[in-house]
């Protein structure tokens, strides 16, 4: 995966933590808090997080095994550096960031690289869809099939689209997260995430489109 | 449906904005303009529609994991065991 994302990774699996200067990390230490302390205050803060990162890494891994894993090893990291991490600062976002990290170099080190062309642009889907726009058609059939669709195949959907754009529709549309968040998670700059937005949302929709014909929830005309 | 019909924002201007706009980030176009272009716009509108139906679909497709029970605890007692690994490294 010759992807920015990738590129953008340390090679080594501990260093991760260099990445994390823009969720302002310090090493001042305002008053000496005690392990027992900093244990509370992480279980207090940061375990309120559980479900939402079992279910973001239950979309990367697809396992449940693997998701637990990946899950444990992401607290483990953010503990040990839970000291650092200023409160105050967006934790949540700061955990999904240790979560993507972990994740890519845990597990997709030996995997395929995805192929991602290096000259995507924002404007070559505007383009596509000014095209479609004007071609005019089943706008409203395609609505009222969307909602009749079952809640599976949008998952399956998206679990089947390139993690990169998988991802970054996951952050923003399930967690809620600002491009400005996603692109600190994803280590990228904003530009990256909304060019990932585009092709994530444009690819789903189409392949529930071609659901949708395929099963009779929308009947083609031409 | 390039023409426009709505003072002045042609509808590949705001089928452009149309992420940023249901995302809730800064806008090129006014977020009034685009309003007032949907409504004079089925078209525009329908696909606005079509991208915020997909954002709440994808959102509830994926809502409502729980991780299981036993994480939790697993995750407790390696916290404790590292606790107790910086605890000897800073005494």
């Amino acid at each position: 995966m010759a992807t920015a994302l990738l590129k953008s990774r340390p090679a080594n699996p501990d260093s991760f933590l260099q990445g994390v200067g823009s969720f302002n990390m310090t090493n001042v230490v305002q008053h000496a808090e005690s392990n027992a302390e900093l244990t509370t205050r992480f279980e207090r803060d940061a375990m309120q997080y559980l479900d939402q990162l079992y279910a973001g890494a239950m979309r990367m891994t697809r396992n449940p095994a693997d998701a637990e894993d990946l899950v444990q090893e992401t607290y483990a990291k953010a503990y040990r550096s839970f000291r650092q991490f200023q409160e105050g600062t967006n934790l949540k976002a700061w955990l999904f960031r240790i979560l993507t990290n972990t994740y890519i170099n845990i597990y997709r080190k030996n995997q395929r690289d995805p192929k991602v062309d290096p000259t995507e642009q924002i404007e070559d889907w505007q383009m596509a869809r000014a095209e479609r726009h004007t071609s005019g058609g089943l706008r409203s059939a395609e609505t009222e099939a969307l909602e009749n669709l079952p809640n599976t195949v949008i998952a399956e959907a998206l679990a089947s689209i390139p993690i990169e754009y998988s991802h970054a529709v996951y952050l923003a549309d399930v967690e809620g997260f600002s491009y400005k968040e996603i692109a600190e998670i994803e280590d990228v700059p904003t530009g990256t995430v909304m060019s990932r937005l585009h092709r994530g949302r444009k690819a789903l929709r189409e392949l529930l489109h071609d659901y949708a014909i395929e099963n009779g929830y929308i009947k083609e005309v031409n | 449906m390039s023409i426009d019909q709505s003072g002045g924002t042609p509808c590949t201007e705001i089928l452009g904005a149309v992420y940023a706009y249901l995302d809730n980030e800064p806008v090129s176009v006014e977020r009034d303009l685009i309003r007032l272009h949907l409504q004079a716009c089925p078209p525009c509108c329908d696909e606005f529609d079509i991208e915020a139906l997909l954002k709440e679909l994808v959102a509830k497709s994926c809502c409502g994991e729980q991780a299981p029970s036993q994480i939790r605890q697993r995750i407790m007692t390696q916290i404790t065991q590292i606790q107790v690994e910086i605890s000897k490294q800073t005494p």
